[in-house]
């Protein structure tokens, strides 16, 4: 066979593995471009900045929390965004040094637009470890979920929607992801659903991740976490998705 | 049209979109490579996306060497690929629609050829060489600069790899 087969053929196999690009990736990747670009510019500026906000929302966060039991601590190293945020929540950043995103430790909505279709699904889920953090991601097909909400806790005892009994996830401390999938339509989305249910991820922060509801489209997703419960979140475009950071204990 | 020294110039200074300028023309390598290394086309765009972000970071490394920056670019985009395998990624099903899984559409693919079936059997490290010297064209010298070895050393692993690919194959008729 002469080196010239070879290539063909070498060729054809890997044109039928890779496929071409999809067309948005040049787009993808000049908007993270763009957006990582800002710190690099004006990283000086942002950490002036971020420094006062941060001393300003620790301030009143320790105010506000002082007297509750579940209180639990802010601060440590940035994730680093990997695409284009659609919307991102607009965060009390706590003790984290990070101009981009902070951890925040404390119960959020993440700012939704309204959904154009009737129903988003969640279409995958992946979990990954970082320097830093251990980061969950929630892939949707057909939109955003109407409303996300994200509430830490203290213990990871959740309570199993439907049945109502308790259920202990691994970890030391919980996060819990509510979301309601359908809008008003009256159209049902959890029977949509058949992945796996109860996942332990080895990851050492993020360690179990269970579906604890998931009907007429309102879907929980419970997170065990050794550590801190606190998070930092993002909204990614081309595929839509969540992304929540969970900061390393 | 710009000059890409020019560019690059820019680039360097802070200018994102020209960095995004000198970097496009190798985004589809780019994206060719990752998904030869990941095998999954969404983990690939992931990946090149990263990758992109951390030249940028990086791009004083580059020493304004462009006749460097793709094998430059190319290298971190491997290492990237390289960290999201060590990475433990798993994930959950389809849900919504029918369109098969891509590990399953790759599989079936792979199953079509006994090439495509040992390629695949190959590790990741191991199909790098050959996706940058059989397939993007890229001559022995920039091969090497992208695996970081010498150039005896990427021709090496070049042959060797091949020969798993076809074992009748000689050194002579590869290079």
């Amino acid at each position: 066979m002469s080196k010239e087969d070879f290539r063909r053929d070498l060729n054809n196999a890997i044109d039928s593995i890779t496929g071409a690009p999809s067309p948005a990736l040049r787009d993808r990747v000049r908007s993270s471009l763009r957006e990582s670009s800002e710190p690099r510019r004006y990283f000086w500026l942002a950490g002036v900045a971020t420094a006062v906000m941060a001393a300003v929302v620790v301030g009143i966060f320790f105010v506000i929390n002082s007297n509750r039991p579940g209180f639990i601590s802010a601060g440590g190293p940035s994730p680093s965004p990997s695409a284009s945020p659609l919307t991102s929540p607009s965060p009390s950043p706590s003790a984290s040094p990070s101009p981009a995103q902070a951890f925040m430790c404390t119960a959020t909505t993440v700012p939704v637009q309204s959904p154009a279709q009737p129903i988003a699904y969640v279409d995958a889920i992946r979990a990954a470890g970082h320097p830093g953090y251990d980061r969950i991601v929630i892939e949707f097909s057909n939109g955003l979920p109407e409303i996300i909400e994200l509430r830490p806790q203290v213990g990871a005892t959740f309570t199993q929607g439907g049945s109502g009994q308790p259920v202990t996830l691994q970890g030391k401390n919980g996060l819990l992801i509510s979301m309601r999938l359908q809008n008003k339509s009256g159209a049902d989305a959890h029977t949509q659903y058949s992945g796996p249910r109860d996942i332990k991820t080895g990851l050492p922060g993020l360690v179990e991740v269970r579906i604890v509801e998931d009907f007429e489209g309102h879907v929980q997703i419970a997170l065990g976490i050794n550590g801190p419960a606190c998070y930092a979140t993002t909204v990614m475009a081309n595929p839509t998705r969540l992304v929540i950071d969970i900061q390393a204990s | 049209m710009q000059q890409r020294p020019q560019v690059l110039a820019r680039a360097s200074e802070g200018d994102a979109d020209s960095f995004a300028v000198l970097i496009e023309p190798l985004l589809d390598p780019a994206y060719r490579l990752a998904a030869v290394m990941l095998t999954d086309r969404s983990a690939a765009e992931d990946a090149v996306q990263e990758a992109s972000i951390k030249a940028w970071r990086k791009l004083g490394q580059l020493r304004g060497e462009l006749g460097s920056l793709r094998s430059w670019f190319l290298s971190i985009v491997a290492n990237e690929c390289r960290m999201a395998r060590r990475q433990r990624w798993w994930s959950v099903v389809k849900l919504s629609d029918p369109r098969p899984q891509e590990t399953n559409e790759w599989a079936e693919q792979a199953s079509s050829s006994d090439l495509k079936s040992a390629l695949m059997r190959l590790n990741p490290d191991e199909r790098l060489p050959l996706v940058l010297h059989f397939y993007l064209d890229l001559p022995l010298e920039e091969v090497a600069r992208t695996l970081g070895v010498s150039s005896s050393a990427a021709k090496s692993r070049i042959y060797r790899t091949a020969k798993k690919l076809r074992a009748d194959l000689t050194l002579e008729e590869l290079f």
